[in-house]
């Protein structure tokens, strides 16, 4: 008896705790659209206004419009959607070959391709710069899908090799003794038997790309290339601060994220468990 | 067997292109920027080689070693207590039976939103005048007046960990739930037959248990939170756009250091060389953490 009402305690603190973390995880989310939606006398008002008598979308139409964050969105969706096909076209089949075959250097080169993925963003910003100058690709959507493969690429090879691991070598000897190639066992057998591995891992490329920052500030000037987070930085520097016209433009960057997570959250956190206790 | 080889190599060539094109030259140009005399001709770099004259320069750089501690500070607290509140909630979401995809949902949210969009909340969220947090903790009789979180040499790294801790909680918390669901059940079903307590169970076979997981998140939190950035610029950077770590340099982590010393006085050499020991220290805080870890994960 003693227990079950120690259990039952445990239970209310741990409910507490959570209601009261997932609180803080969502006020200030819910703060960020609820200021989109507001006029800018109410966003500075003080007390804060909640619930604002009069809501209107002016801050969209005019972060849409006037500061054509609509550009720095179409640049977003290419460079992250250029990002995400090159790396499972790459990582998928290094994965396959890490997986599959032994040979000669192999342990070595996993090793090389999990120590890139611990090089700082940061201390690959200056010779990027450097380099993207002098290639003559400085301020275009190429150099940022090339510096995001790069930098998601050791990522995806592990992850994918992990999904590849688990699933049994007689399933491809299956297929090649039926006569195809190895490329043909992986589109064919292995692919679709890994399809879920696949799907969080690409979502994760996604999201991640779609959340860089330091290369899209670091190597574009101006809306050719300029991403959506860039452009919300800028209005840092804005003079004349208008919150519900950040906040809008905040809620537009943070929808791709939040629409994918609703969708696929299962995947992602399966996927994240695999990936996090293997590296 | 020959032609399995020449299989591998084709399989894992491309990639492996990439990654030595992109990473690895860049690490090594990065090595040699290190060690020379950067100068523009005609807006084209040239390089000459100096020697170590940039890191023996380091140990009397005052804004150096100012960045060396704001970032220790930054990446000890930032780990502990995304570390310990993340096993909370981990601990928590455990239990819970019902609306689990909801609530891990909204676990995961800031996770997974760009950190410039959840600098750019805090930003408002701590704003002096009109900011929520202000607001709330005033009204709970928590603060007399309002609090300028950012302007503060006192509240501004505080004010960022927090940030930074309310992102990554998230990260923690879905990989220790991941090792927390392998424990079997029957291990607590033992504890509770011999009459161990709750705290009992957590302290013998929980925590042993999570042991790996709790160190390979440990790993990776330290390495994200020594190349800090985006936060730091979304909350700290002044309306000219500099990265100077306002109030002070109090926020003037490494990354804002690296970024202000090139892209801001266009010092690539001694920005380099900042760059080589943030690498350095990833390098030892890997390695470290990975000698820690049982062989078989």
């Amino acid at each position: 008896m003693s227990g079950r009402s120690q259990n039952l305690a445990w239970r209310t603190v741990a409910w507490l705790f959570l209601l009261s973390y997932l609180l803080i995880n969502l006020i200030p989310v819910g703060w960020l659209i609820d200021t989109s939606i507001k006029t800018d006398a109410d966003a500075v008002a003080f007390p804060p206004v909640v619930f604002p008598a009069q809501m209107t979308l002016r801050a969209f139409d005019l972060a849409l419009n006037q500061f054509q964050i609509l550009a720095n969105i179409r640049n977003s969706l290419i460079i992250t959607g250029g990002t995400t096909v090159c790396c499972a076209l790459l990582g998928v089949v290094a994965a396959y070959g890490f997986s599959r075959f032994a040979f000669p250097g192999r342990q070595f080169l996993i090793v090389v391709v999990l120590a890139t993925r611990m090089v700082a963003p940061i201390a690959m910003v200056i010779p990027f710069l450097v380099v993207a100058r002098d290639l003559e690709l400085f301020n275009s959507k190429l150099i940022l899908v090339i510096a995001n493969t790069a930098l998601n690429l050791p990522f995806v090879i592990w992850m994918m090799k992990g999904f590849f691991d688990s699933i049994p070598t007689e399933l491809d000897e299956a297929a090649c003794v039926d006569g195809c190639s190895h490329l043909g066992a992986l589109r064919r057998v292995v692919l679709p038997v890994a399809l879920p591995g696949l799907a969080a891992t690409m979502i994760l490329v996604f999201v991640f790309t779609w959340n860089e920052f330091l290369f899209a500030w670091a190597l574009t000037s101006n809306l050719t290339a300029e991403p959506l987070t860039v452009a919300l930085k800028d209005f840092i520097g804005e003079q004349v601060t208008s919150w519900p016209l950040f906040s809008a433009a905040g809620v537009l960057a943070m929808i791709p994220a939040v629409v994918f997570a609703a969708i696929f959250q299962r995947y992602i956190v399966a996927g994240l468990g695999a990936g996090g206790v293997k590296g | 067997m020959a032609r399995n080889r020449l299989y591998a190599y084709s399989f894992i060539s491309p990639a492996l292109f990439v990654v030595l094109a992109i990473v690895v030259y860049p690490v090594f140009f990065l090595l040699q920027l290190s060690v020379s005399e950067v100068s523009f001709v005609q807006a084209r770099m040239a390089t000459t080689l100096s020697g170590f004259n940039h890191f023996s320069d380091l140990i009397s750089d005052g804004a150096f070693l100012n960045s060396a501690y704001r970032t220790g500070i930054f990446t000890v607290s930032s780990v502990f207590l995304s570390l310990i509140t993340g096993l909370g909630v981990a601990l928590a979401v455990n239990k819970v039976r019902k609306g689990v995809t909801l609530v891990r949902l909204a676990v995961l949210l800031p996770w997974l939103l760009p950190p410039v969009v959840s600098g750019l909340i805090w930003r408002w969220m701590f704003h002096d005048q009109f900011g929520l947090v202000n607001w709330i903790l005033m009204n709970v009789g928590l603060l007399q007046n309002r609090q300028p979180w950012m302007a503060d040499v006192a509240t501004a790294m505080p004010s960022v960990i927090w940030v930074d801790v309310w992102i990554h909680i998230p990260f923690v918390a879905i990989i220790l739930l991941a090792g927390l669901q392998t424990i079997p059940d029957e291990l607590y079903e033992a504890v509770r037959v011999d009459g161990g307590s709750s705290l009992h169970s957590f302290w013998h076979v929980t925590l042993p248990l999570l042991r790996p997981y709790l160190l390979v998140v440990l790993l990776i939190r330290a390495i994200f939170a020594l190349r800090v950035f985006d936060i730091v610029v979304m909350l700290a950077g002044s309306k000219f756009g500099s990265v100077a770590g306002a109030p002070a340099g109090t926020t003037q982590v490494f990354g804002l250091l690296i970024w202000q010393r090139a892209i801001e006085h266009l010092k690539f050499a001694e920005s380099a060389a900042i760059a080589v020991v943030v690498l350095v220290l990833t390098f030892v805080v890997s390695f470290f953490s990975i000698k820690m870890l049982p062989s078989k994960t």
